[in-house]
C-alpha cells in the first residue's frame, strides 16, 4: 500500500548511464558535462545514452498515456544494459522509477519498466547513498539556499541527500528559507495552463529565497531552476539558480566546461 | 462551473483574501505537524487509517445493509437517495410529515452539496445554520470557502459589520467573545423552538448502528439533542466495519483537521431516546450517492471515497493556499474536491479542476487515509483527453470533456518527436543554432518571468566533443 | 416512502456491480497501527489533567470525603446558587444530606418537563460520568432519564464527578474494556473541555453552543 519502503542501494558500480533530461540537454548543458566528469572523477564509467530524449513526463501529466509511452519505450531501449541510470532531476527520475512501472502495467513491457525503475537513480541519491561521495571543498565561505523540487522531496525521497551534499561542503552554510517545502509553481504544463496561479507561488518562492540573503541557490531539478531563475531575473534580482551537479564540480575543485 | 478562469483571475487580485488563506493555512499547517511530533509513528497510524478505510469500502454494499439493519433494529430510520434532489425531498417530506416551520441546522457539507437551504426556502421551510462558521455565511449570503472552517475567509471587521447590521441589539464590537455571545443568545432561541435538526455524519459504524460526530461547539449536540426530530445526511461512503475502527480515524481526523488531539465532543447516536430519556423522538439518516457509486467501480478511482473530509489536504495546497476555496466553484474544495467533484458533477462541469495543480503531493504526504491524490488528478485528466475505444464505458460522466484535436495532435507531433533519435537531433540541433530567433515571450510564462534561450550546443554535442578530446571510453 | 426504496436497489446494484474482482478485506490484511501508550495509575491522572487544562477544563483533584465540600466552595466562588443534579443518584444524594449553601434542583423523573428550566434558569449541573480517558483528556458520559444529554450541554457551567479508578488509557481500551461493542445507548458521549469555536478570524473563543466552563471533580481515594 504505502511505499514507505528505504531503498536497498547496489554496490559501487563499474559503469553508469547518465541521463541528462531533455531541458539540461537545450537550456543548461554544462550541468550535465559537469555530472559527467564529476562522476568519472569518481572512478565511475559513465556512458551518455546518444538516444535519450525526454522521459515522457509532459504527455503523462498531461494525460496523454500513449504518447508518453512511446517516449518512454526509447529511453527504456536507450539505456537497455543493466547499469544504473543516474539522473539529474528528482521530477525525470520520479517519472521513471515510479510511474513507468504504472505506465507500463498490462502491457508486455511491464517487467522490462519494473527493473527498469529499480535501476533509477536521481543524482544526489547516487552520489550519497551508492558512492558515499566526499569531497574537500576548494571554494570561498558562502550561504547557499536549496531549492528541492516536489518530485525529487515526495517521490523520490532525496531533499536529504541533496541537503547532505552541500552540508559536506566545509565552507557553504545553507540556509532553509520560508516555506522550503512548497512547490515553486512549476508543474510542467501547468505553469502555462495556470500562469497566474504559477506566478504566485514563484513570485512568493522567489521572495522566500531572497530574504534569507543567501548569496546562491542551488537545486538538483532543471524545470524548477528554469522557473525560478526566470521569476529571478524578470524581478532584477541579480542571483541566479545554478545546478547541484555544476556547484559540487566547481567547489571541489572541476574546471568549468566553458 | 466553467468560469473557474475567471474566478481564479479574480480571487489572485484580492489581497486581503491572499494573505487571509495564507495565514489560516500556516497557521493549520503548524498545528497539525505539532500534533504529530513522531513521523514513524504517524507513517504506521496513516497505514492503519488507509487499512481501515479501504477495509470498509471493498465491502461497502455489505456494511451499508448491515448498518441500516443495525439501525432499524435501534429505532432509526434510514432513506436511500441517489440525487440531491431525492435526498432534499425526503428531508422536505419529514419536515411536511411533522409540520415543521424551521429546521436548525448542524454543519453538514452533503447539505451544501444538495443545496438544501435554498431547496427549503422554497418550500416555505426555514433553515437555520448554527455553526458559527456556517451561521456568519448564512447571515452573508455566502458559501463556504473551506470544508473544515467554513467561514475562514471572513474577517473580524466583515463580521462585526455583519452581526451588528443583522441581530437585534447588537452593536459593532471586534471582541471575539462578545460577538461569538450574541450568536450564542440568537441561536439559543432557536435550538428551543426549532421542529428539526439537521446535521451531517463524520463516521458510521455498521458493527452497532452508530451514527458519529465530532465537533467542538456544541452545535451538533443541540441539534441532536433539543429538537423532536433528528435527520441526519451523509454520503454513503462514510461507513466503517467496526466500533474498534473508529478511534484510529478519529485521532487522524481531528490532528490532520486542526491539530487537536480530540474535538470537544465526540457524539455517537444509536437510537432515538428511549422511555424516560432526552434527545429527538425520531431519528432519520440519509444516505447519499450523488456520482459516488461511478468511482466506486474503479478500483483506482474509489480510493476517493477513502476520504474522511478532515481538510489537511487544502491546508497543504499551494493553490488552494493562493486561490481560497471559493475560486474552485464546487461544494469540495482544494485537492479533495478536484478528485472528488468530478464525479459529482461530471466532467463537464469540472474539466478545469484536474490540471489546476502542479502535482506536488503535499496532500498526499499529509492525507491521513493516504489517497494518492496526485495520481487521481493524473488519472482524470487523462480520462478527460481520452477518447474512449469502441465498445468500451465511461468510467465517468463527462468523459473526454477536455479533448480537442488540437490539442491531441500537438502531444502526437511532441511523441513522435521525442521517441525518434534522429528527428530530436534535428530539432536540438536547430533549437540551438538557431537560439537567437527565441522569441522574447511566450504566452503565459513571460507575465512572471524571462524566457530561457536554448544553449549554444545541446548537452549531445558537448559530450561529443568531450569525448572526442578526452579519449571517448563508452 | 418508494423512491427510497427503488434508489436503495439501484445504489447497492451499483456498489454490487462496482465490486468487479474486489476480495472483502479482513482486519488481518490492515497494516499500520496506533502508538502504544498505556500508562499507570498516576500517569493516566497526570496525562488526563494536563490534556483537561490544555482544553481550558478545570481538574481539581480531592477525595469521597471531601468532594462535596470544595464543590461548595467552587459554587460559592464562581457565584452560581443553585445546581441542577438527579437527587436519585449516588452523589444528589450524598449533596441532600451534605446540606450545602447552594440549591440543589432535582431533574426529576422526566427530563423534557424541565426544557425550559434548562435553557432559561440553570446556571450549572452536576453530573457523574462513566469513565475517562487519559490520552486525550476526555470524559466518557452516558446520559439517561436522571442525567439526561441537556444537562451536560445547555448551562453555562458543567461539573463532573469522576472516579479516578476509572480513567483509562485510550479511547480503544474504554470500547474493549467496557464491551461496547456489544450494546450501545441511545447517546455515549465523549467531552474534552469546555464549548469552544475557531470559526471567528481563527481566535478561539469558549461557550460557543455548551457549557462555557466544564470543571472536573476527580475523586481519587488511593490518594489517602
Amino acid at each position: 500500500m504505502a511505499e514507505r519502503h528505504l531503498r536497498q542501494y547496489p554496490s559501487r558500480p563499474k559503469t553508469v548511464y547518465l541521463y541528462g533530461t531533455c531541458l539540461i540537454d537545450l537550456l543548461q548543458p554544462e550541468a550535465g558535462l559537469d555530472a559527467l566528469k564529476l562522476l568519472e572523477r569518481e572512478g565511475i564509467e559513465v556512458c551518455f545514452a546518444e538516444q535519450q530524449t525526454c522521459c515522457g513526463q509532459p504527455a503523462y501529466t498531461s494525460g496523454y498515456d500513449d504518447e508518453a509511452r512511446e517516449v518512454a519505450r526509447l529511453q527504456m531501449q536507450a539505456m537497455a544494459e543493466e547499469w544504473p541510470v543516474v539522473i539529474l532531476s528528482g521530477s525525470c527520475g520520479g517519472m521513471m522509477h515510479h510511474h513507468y512501472p504504472k505506465l507500463f502495467a498490462g502491457l508486455p513491457e511491464e517487467e522490462q519498466a519494473r527493473r527498469f525503475a529499480e535501476r533509477i537513480f536521481e543524482f544526489s541519491e547516487f552520489l550519497v547513498h551508492v558512492l558515499d561521495y566526499q569531497r574537500e571543498d576548494k571554494g570561498e565561505p558562502e550561504t547557499v539556499a536549496v531549492h528541492t523540487s516536489c518530485s525529487a522531496r515526495r517521490e523520490m525521497n532525496v531533499h536529504t541527500t541533496g541537503w547532505a551534499l552541500i552540508d559536506g561542503l566545509s565552507h557553504v552554510t545553507r540556509v532553509v528559507h520560508s516555506h522550503e517545502f512548497e512547490c515553486c509553481g512549476f508543474g510542467g504544463s501547468f505553469c502555462v495552463r495556470y500562469p497566474d496561479i504559477s506566478g504566485a507561488m514563484v513570485n512568493d518562492k522567489v521572495k522566500a529565497i531572497t530574504e534569507t540573503g543567501a548569496n546562491r541557490l542551488i537545486s538538483a531539478d532543471y524545470g524548477c531552476l528554469m522557473n525560478i531563475n526566470g521569476a529571478l531575473e524578470y524581478q532584477g534580482e541579480a542571483l541566479k539558480g545554478e545546478h547541484l551537479a555544476s556547484y559540487l564540480w566547481g567547489r571541489t575543485g572541476g574546471d568549468s566546461c566553458e | 462551473m466553467n468560469d473557474f478562469r475567471e474566478r481564479v483571475d479574480r480571487d489572485l487580485n484580492n489581497p486581503l483574501l491572499r494573505s487571509n488563506f495564507r495565514e489560516a493555512m500556516n497557521f493549520l499547517m503548524d498545528k497539525r505537524s505539532s500534533r504529530f511530533p513522531d513521523d514513524e509513528q504517524l507513517q504506521s497510524l496513516r497505514d492503519l487509517g488507509a487499512s481501515i478505510r479501504k477495509r470498509a469500502l471493498s465491502k461497502l454494499p455489505d456494511l451499508l445493509e448491515q448498518l441500516e439493519a443495525r439501525l432499524r433494529d435501534n429505532g432509526i430510520r434510514v432513506h436511500w437517495a441517489e440525487s440531491p434532489e431525492q435526498a432534499n425531498q425526503i428531508v422536505l417530506d419529514i419536515a411536511r410529515h411533522h409540520g415543521a416551520k424551521t429546521v436548525i441546522k448542524g454543519k453538514s457539507m452533503v447539505s451544501e452539496e444538495t443545496e438544501l437551504n435554498e431547496f427549503l426556502e422554497q418550500e416555505g421551510v426555514t433553515p437555520i445554520e448554527s455553526d458559527m462558521g456556517e451561521y456568519i455565511l448564512q447571515l452573508a449570503e455566502d458559501k463556504p470557502s473551506h470544508i473544515v472552517m467554513p467561514a475562514i475567509h471572513k474577517t473580524r471587521q466583515e463580521i462585526a459589520h455583519l452581526f451588528e447590521d443583522n441581530l437585534a441589539g447588537c452593536e459593532y464590537t471586534e471582541d471575539v467573545d462578545a460577538l461569538i455571545l450574541a450568536a450564542r443568545k440568537e441561536l439559543r432561541k432557536a435550538f428551543h423552538s426549532a421542529d428539526i435538526g439537521l446535521t451531517g455524519v463524520n463516521f458510521m459504524v455498521a458493527e452497532t448502528g452508530t451514527l458519529v460526530l465530532v465537533e467542538n461547539e456544541g452545535n451538533g449536540r443541540m441539534s441532536t439533542t433539543v429538537p423532536n426530530v433528528h435527520i441526519a445526511m451523509t454520503g454513503l461512503e462514510k461507513v466503517i466495519e467496526s466500533l474498534d475502527d473508529l478511534p484510529p480515524l478519529l485521532t487522524l481526523l481531528t490532528n490532520s483537521a486542526t491539530g487537536q488531539p480530540i474535538t470537544t465532543y465526540v457524539n455517537m447516536i444509536s437510537s432515538p431516546r428511549q422511555q424516560g430519556e432526552d434527545g429527538p423522538e425520531e431519528v432519520h439518516l440519509i444516505l447519499l450517492d450523488n456520482g459516488r457509486t461511478i468511482p466506486y467501480a474503479d478500483k483506482e478511482m474509489r480510493q476517493t471515497l477513502q476520504c474522511i473530509r478532515c481538510a489537511a489536504c487544502m491546508n497543504h495546497c499551494p493553490v488552494y493556499t493562493r486561490l481560497g476555496g471559493h475560486a474552485y466553484g464546487t461544494t469540495y474544495p482544494g485537492p479533495i474536491g478536484s478528485i472528488l467533484s468530478p464525479h459529482l458533477l461530471g466532467l463537464e462541469e469540472t474539466k478545469d479542476l484536474p490540471s489546476a495543480s502542479t502535482l506536488c503531493g503535499a496532500c498526499s504526504e499529509v492525507c491521513p487515509v493516504r489517497i494518492p491524490i496526485p495520481d487521481l488528478l493524473r488519472r482524470l485528466r487523462h480520462e478527460g483527453v481520452r477518447k474512449l475505444k469502441s465498445g468500451e464505458e465511461a468510467v465517468i460522466r463527462g468523459h473526454g470533456a477536455k479533448y480537442t484535436h488540437t490539442e491531441k495532435a500537438a502531444w502526437l507531433s511532441w511523441s513522435k518527436l521525442y521517441s525518434s533519435p534522429a528527428l530530436y537531433r534535428t530539432f536540438a540541433l536547430s533549437a540551438t543554432l538557431f537560439r537567437g530567433l527565441t522569441p522574447s515571450r511566450m504566452k503565459g510564462w513571460t507575465d512572471h518571468r524571462t524566457l530561457p534561450r536554448p544553449a549554444k550546443k545541446s548537452l549531445h554535442s558537448l559530450v561529443k566533443s568531450y569525448r572526442k578530446q578526452n579519449g571517448a571510453s563508452l | 416512502m418508494t423512491t427510497g426504496i427503488e434508489a436503495r436497489s439501484r445504489i447497492l446494484n451499483h456498489l454490487r456491480d462496482g465490486l468487479g474482482d474486489t476480495q472483502p478485506l479482513s482486519q488481518e490484511d490492515d497494516i499500520g497501527c496506533v502508538a502504544d501508550v498505556q500508562r499507570n495509575y498516576e500517569e493516566r491522572i497526570q496525562q488526563f489533567s494536563h490534556m483537561m487544562a490544555a482544553a481550558k477544563a478545570d481538574v481539581h483533584r480531592t477525595t469521597d470525603r471531601l468532594w462535596p465540600e470544595l464543590l461548595e466552595q467552587l459554587l460559592r466562588e464562581k457565584k452560581i446558587s443553585n445546581l441542577l443534579v438527579s437527587l436519585q443518584k449516588e452523589p444528589g444524594k450524598r449533596l441532600a444530606e451534605y446540606e450545602p449553601d447552594f440549591v440543589l434542583r432535582d431533574t426529576g423523573d422526566n427530563p423534557l418537563a424541565i426544557k425550559d428550566e434548562l435553557f432559561f434558569g440553570t446556571p450549572a449541573a452536576l453530573t457523574t460520568c462513566r469513565g475517562a480517558i487519559a490520552e486525550t483528556g476526555s470524559l466518557v458520559i452516558w446520559p439517561d432519564a436522571q442525567e439526561p444529554r441537556a444537562m451536560s450541554l445547555i448551562p453555562p457551567v458543567h461539573f463532573v464527578l469522576l472516579k479516578a479508578r476509572d480513567i483509562h488509557s485510550t479511547f480503544a481500551d474504554v470500547i474493549r474494556l467496557e464491551g461496547w461493542a456489544t450494546g450501545m445507548p441511545t447517546n455515549a458521549l465523549l467531552i474534552s473541555g469546555p464549548s469552544k469555536t475557531a470559526d471567528i478570524a481563527r481566535i478561539l473563543a469558549y461557550g460557543a453552543h455548551g457549557p462555557r466552563e466544564l470543571v472536573v471533580i476527580l475523586v481519587d481515594d488511593e490518594a489517602n
